[in-house]
């Protein structure tokens, strides 16, 4: 009996006895400890594991997402930068058919002028000095879009000389640009009326089946034009052609000349 | 050379390696748990607790002493730990069974199963340094270099505590009737 050996020597004051002789008192663990532990072992080790995992991936997917928000950010720079580059030179591409369009309408007026002058003189048509007209072309930066006056009298003064028509202008083979850019902004007749001012006939008739629309010109619809044309034949007046009518117009413009 | 190969499995996180190495051990840590404890269901949790220290952090291990001195200096440690969170020395329930455990009186001369419970009561009545170095030495059979190792002490402390805690438990001894083995 190791107990009873070891109470002996306890109680004979033995001190360097042999160790060991209470070994009858270990107890015995729960059976299903061996178990219990490896499995709480085995949890841990998945959740360890899961969580380095996690972390690793976590870590990988902040740094990628860092990173495509870096890349965002500098293709959004970019194309903001080219975005306003693009608007920039939209603006000035507007500016400049603005500047462009002003001008030719000014020299569109001018040229007007100076055909509705030569018109009233018709018969000095090949005679007449016309002076050489600048056609100029703007400076589109220095243009300012809402100013049309001021460019118009600016583009007199300066810049380059584009087009300059000469003395020899013939109304009759004017073009057809010129043609239809004066009808849409001023009064431009096909036909002339030539008749005495004692006949007022002809007046009447005017007034009743056409629109007066300036102090000499009047409008009249294409097929009551043919009306006019039996009417005139009729009364013996003249009616000159000024310039062709194409097909698809419907109004005609009349001038009367009383004489 | 066996045991060296489990621990360096141990160390690429074999678990079925931990698991037959753990297997060797396993029988004295929960001993050690429990007569530092005085609880069996605390020296379960404890065993459990080491067992996943030993895992986590073998590969720490340099072996600059013997794997079990380590294992074991785990589990006293852990122990200590426990009874810190605890903050009381045992559970009170425990306690009273203990203390409640009645000895046959009327036989002359106690038979061995009797006298083994009465030292084991008397072992978990002393206070935990010297219930350690008893359970350590006497229980287990420790050398006194190993239970300096597990203690982090000197072997010479070992061998003066080991007197004293021997000397604590005759006196627990003669309190329970005891006198050379026989009840006086």
């Amino acid at each position: 009996m190791k107990e009873q050996n070891y109470i002996s020597n306890l109680f004979n004051d033995e001190k360097d006895f042999e160790g060991g002789l209470l070994r009858s008192l270990e107890i015995t663990p729960p059976q299903n400890m061996h178990e219990i532990v490896m499995n709480k072992v085995r949890t841990s080790e998945r959740r360890y594991r899961n969580k380095l995992l996690f972390r690793r991936y976590v870590s990988a997917a902040a740094a990628a997402f860092i990173f495509a928000i870096g890349i965002g950010t500098y293709f959004n720079r970019s194309i903001n930068k080219e975005s306003e580059v693009k608007i920039v030179s939209e603006i000035n591409n507007q500016k400049e058919k603005v500047n462009i369009e002003n001008i030719i309408s000014e020299n569109e007026k001018v040229d007007e002028k100076v055909e509705v002058t030569v018109k009233d003189n018709k018969t000095n048509v090949t005679k007449t000095n016309r002076q050489t007209k600048p056609v100029l072309k703007k400076n589109v930066k220095d243009s300012n879009v809402n100013n049309k006056e001021n460019n118009a009298k600016e583009s007199q003064k300066e810049d380059v000389l584009v087009v300059a028509s000469s003395d020899k202008y013939d109304f009759k083979a004017n073009d057809n640009n010129l043609q239809t850019s004066l009808k849409s902004t001023t009064l431009v007749y096909n036909y002339e009326i030539i008749c005495s001012k004692e006949n007022t006939q002809i007046v009447e008739y005017l007034l009743s089946n056409a629109v007066k629309v300036s102090e000499e010109i009047y409008s009249i619809n294409k097929d009551k034009f043919e009306e006019l044309k039996a009417f005139l034949s009729n009364n013996g007046i003249e009616l000159k052609t000024v310039n062709e009518v194409s097909n698809d117009v419907n109004e005609i413009n009349i001038k009367l000349v009383l004489k | 050379m066996e045991e060296t190969l489990l621990i360096q499995q141990c160390k690429e996180n074999d678990i079925d390696a931990f698991e037959s190495l753990f297997k060797q051990y396993e029988n004295k840590i929960y001993n050690i748990a429990y007569y530092i404890l005085k609880n069996e269901h605390d020296a379960m949790d404890v065993t459990q607790e080491v067992a996943l220290k030993i895992y986590r952090s073998i590969s720490n291990f340099k072996g600059d002493s013997k794997l079990s001195t380590w294992i074991y200096r785990i589990t006293y440690n852990t122990c200590l730990d426990y009874i810190k969170k605890r903050k009381e020395d045992l559970s009170l329930d425990e306690y009273i069974a203990i203390e409640g455990e009645t000895i046959d009186n009327t036989e002359d001369t106690y038979e061995s199963n009797e006298l083994r419970n009465i030292i084991k009561n008397c072992i978990l009545k002393l206070n935990e340094d010297f219930r350690t170095i008893i359970v350590l030495r006497d229980v287990h059979g420790f050398s006194y270099q190993e239970i300096a190792g597990i203690l982090n002490i000197e072997v010479g402390t070992v061998k003066s505590r080991l007197n004293r805690a021997r000397e604590a438990l005759k006196k627990e001894l003669i309190k329970n009737g005891i006198v050379r083995g026989q009840k006086a």
